[in-house]
């Protein structure tokens, strides 16, 4: 605490070192902007938790409490929703490692020796993440449609089948889960390109003199040192994956019939196509308290980390 | 959230300005009759009417309902349905003769000619909520160039069995003639007419059980499916929600299953040689009707609504929209001068004046059953789309479809 002179507490004391009325100031500053988070985010948030206790149907604007019975039929072995939280899990664990080995691939090569051209090529594979997830959803439409896409239409030009790449539901899949990919692998490569730049040259230049190779290199030297970017890519990748919505909904629309049909996609069916808010929110709250869990075993990884 | 506020900004204003604001969803090239009509309601009443033009599909329903929810509809709405408006419009029965000249009873009879259930929801709520506006008539489409490809003559008097059209169907497609036989719109209202010629429906035509799980409605599933198997109908559509119309337009499809609203667009867009056929059928002949309300919310809205349903602008706006305005008393008085748009017109009249209506009225427009189905539009959707995606067999897919629905109205009473 800090005291004047004559051993009385500071007027500064019970306010952080900081005049009352510049205190005051600070809050009125920061009111505009926090009535408007509280009015627009935190307050709906809180609703929803009310909701998912609800039957609130939005044709109607009226619902009754019906304690978990949502949660109950939610979390049925042969409901819709475990089937596309399973299926987001699939994509999410298939997602992830992938974009992992991409990004930090591109990483590499956006940093080493061995190729010109750097600040274009790191230029180009970040390029994707700065797109709408609409315009990626309709572009990769274009290519990969089953009449009219540009991909097909090259095929049978040159008397081959067309392919259904997104008729098909395995298709379908690997389709969503490449676009997905291809989407944000670069903003990781950022990541990892921020955490290479970091590694001395020291360490790279005593593990030459002591004759380790390239690989040795890469899995002894650089991979370790890697770590806390790795797993705050790994986490927020999942986070990421997990709450994916957009790109899928313009690109295959959840199908064919389900097969790319993810948690989130569900989540807004059910509330705006189905119309069942109290649902829906419930939804929102298991998928909510899934990714809380993930967050909070990033924090836990990064704390041991330090 | 910048957004949000912007908007709700920019509608208070829009409230705070005008005297009569109209919701309005563009549904073909009508905006411009429209704003044309509403500009002489202006300058006849003295009343600035502003209009908020907004996509329908998605979020339009849900914003009208917020809206109307909160206490500050729009003056009026052009609308698809009436009834989940019943609690908020204004009731229109006071306000007719006052507007029209008219006598209420005269006036109803008038504008449920084309729409039987209107006058039904009114005998039921005791009150009238909305005036039709326009009636339309689901239709099938067929390019004329891919049929003579073909060597098909589809006949001229009378509509082909689903078998004969199923033939026709494999003939257009070995021939080559086009790489699909038919498209077929992506909605359960325009599925749901293949259900009726099948002779099956979601309710049975009197509204007394749900039917969606008989040996009639699981044929017609099973044969929309087939279609699909045999690479008749391009999956897309169904699959992944690829549009329709493009596949008809660009002649990669022979024949698209739509309706008359489509006429004004086509007209402008389509470069062969095109037609109508009557809807085939297996046990029953069948053709839906649809069409747009004006729903008023205050009065100062059922004077416009009034204003642009009477008879000198509601001839004008189907007349040049090729739809047939809810008026009896304009039966005969809609020109239509375009040859290609009068033949294909005269083809659905017929149809439809010699076709029933399956379970139309209790599926999607009586009080009583049509609100399971209208709430449930994309669950139905869902086990059409299951089916085609070999998720569920057809059988099961309705089955599951019929257990929901059961439970649904169950709970509703």
């Amino acid at each position: 605490m800090r005291v004047c002179r004559e051993g009385k507490p500071s007027r500064f004391a019970k306010t952080g070192g900081m005049p009352l009325n510049k205190q005051l100031m600070a809050w009125l500053f920061l009111l505009p902007n926090l009535l408007i988070f509280c009015i627009f985010i935190v307050t709906p948030a809180l609703s929803s938790f009310y909701f998912s206790f609800t039957d609130y149907d939005m044709l109607t604007f009226s619902g009754k409490f019906i304690g978990v019975t949502n949660f109950k039929n939610l979390l049925q072995p042969s409901s819709d929703f475990v089937r596309a939280l399973l299926r987001t899990l699939i994509y999410t664990v298939t997602v992830v490692p992938l974009v992992f080995i991409c990004s930090l691939g591109l990483s590499i090569m956006t940093t080493s020796d061995f190729f010109y051209g750097k600040p274009f090529l790191r230029a180009l594979f970040y390029w994707p993440w700065l797109l709408s997830p609409s315009i990626i959803g309709i572009s990769w439409k274009w290519f990969l449609d089953y009449d009219a896409g540009l991909i097909n239409t090259v095929l049978m030009k040159l008397g081959q089948n067309p392919v259904p790449w997104l008729i098909d539901k395995r298709l379908a899949f690997i389709s969503v889960t490449l676009v997905t990919i291809w989407n944000v692998a670069g903003y990781f490569m950022v990541m990892f390109n921020a955490a290479l730049t970091t590694i001395p040259n020291e360490v790279y230049e005593a593990a030459a003199l002591d004759g380790a190779n390239r690989w040795v290199r890469f899995w002894k030297i650089i991979f370790p040192l890697l770590k806390p970017t790795s797993v705050l890519v790994v986490v927020l990748a999942t986070i990421m994956t997990m709450r994916n919505f957009e790109i899928i909904y313009v690109f295959t629309a959840g199908g064919p019939g389900t097969a790319t049909t993810m948690v989130a996609q569900r989540i807004y069916h059910t509330a705006f196509m189905e119309r069942r808010l109290g649902l829906a929110s419930a939804m929102s709250v298991i998928l909510f308290c899934i990714l809380i869990v993930l967050s909070l075993l990033q924090f836990k990884i990064l704390e041991e980390e330090k | 959230m910048k957004k949000v506020l912007v908007a709700l900004l920019v509608l208070a204003t829009v409230f705070v300005m005008a005297d009569v604001v109209l919701m309005w969803f563009t549904d073909g090239p009508d905006f411009d009759i429209m704003q044309s009509q509403v500009a002489k309601f202006e300058k006849t009443e003295g009343e600035k009417v502003v209009v908020l033009n907004l996509p329908y599909y998605l979020e339009y329903k849900p914003k009208l309902a917020a809206m109307a929810k909160a206490g500050s509809p729009p003056d009026v709405a052009r609308e698809t349905d009436i009834l989940p408006w019943a609690e908020y419009a204004i009731d229109l029965k006071p306000l007719v003769e006052k507007y029209t000249g008219m006598k209420f009873e005269e006036w109803l009879d008038n504008v449920s000619f084309y729409k039987p259930a209107f006058k039904k929801v009114y005998e039921k709520l005791g009150k009238v909520v909305g005036i039709p506006y326009t009636s339309d008539a689901h239709a099938i489409f067929y390019n004329k160039e891919i049929f003579k490809k073909a060597g098909i003559e589809p006949p001229k008097d009378r509509p082909w069995t689903i078998d004969e059209w199923y033939a026709a169907m494999k003939k257009i497609k070995q021939s080559g003639a086009a790489r699909y036989a038919l498209v077929y719109d992506f909605s359960p209202y325009r599925f749901s007419n293949l259900l009726y010629v099948f002779g099956g429906g979601i309710w049975d035509p009197n509204g007394k059980q749900i039917t969606i799980d008989s040996p009639e409605s699981i044929e017609a599933l099973e044969f929309f499916v087939k279609l699909h198997d045999e690479d008749l109908i391009p999956k897309a559509v169904w699959l992944t929600g690829d549009a329709p119309a493009k596949y008809f337009q660009n002649g990669m499809a022979a024949m698209y299953v739509s309706g008359i609203w489509m006429l004004a667009q086509f007209r402008e867009q389509l470069k062969f040689d095109w037609g109508a056929i009557m809807w085939p059928y297996k046990r029953q002949r069948a053709v839906m009707t649809g069409g747009k309300y004006i729903v008023p919310f205050t009065e100062k809205g059922a004077k416009l609504a009034l204003f642009l349903t009477n008879q000198e602008n509601l001839a004008e706006f189907s007349g040049k929209l090729f739809l047939i305005p809810d008026r009896k008393d304009l039966s005969d008085k809609v020109v239509i001068e375009d040859p290609v748009i009068n033949e294909i017109y005269a083809v659905v009249m017929k149809d439809l004046n010699e076709s029933g209506r399956g379970s139309l009225v209790a599926d999607w427009y009586d009080p009583d059953t049509a609100t399971i189905v209208q709430k449930n539009r994309s669950v139905i959707t869902d086990a059409i789309k299951a089916a085609v995606a070999k998720e569920k067999t057809p059988a099961q897919a309705f089955r599951d479809l019929a257990k929901f629905l059961r439970e649904e109205a169950a709970k509703s009473k």
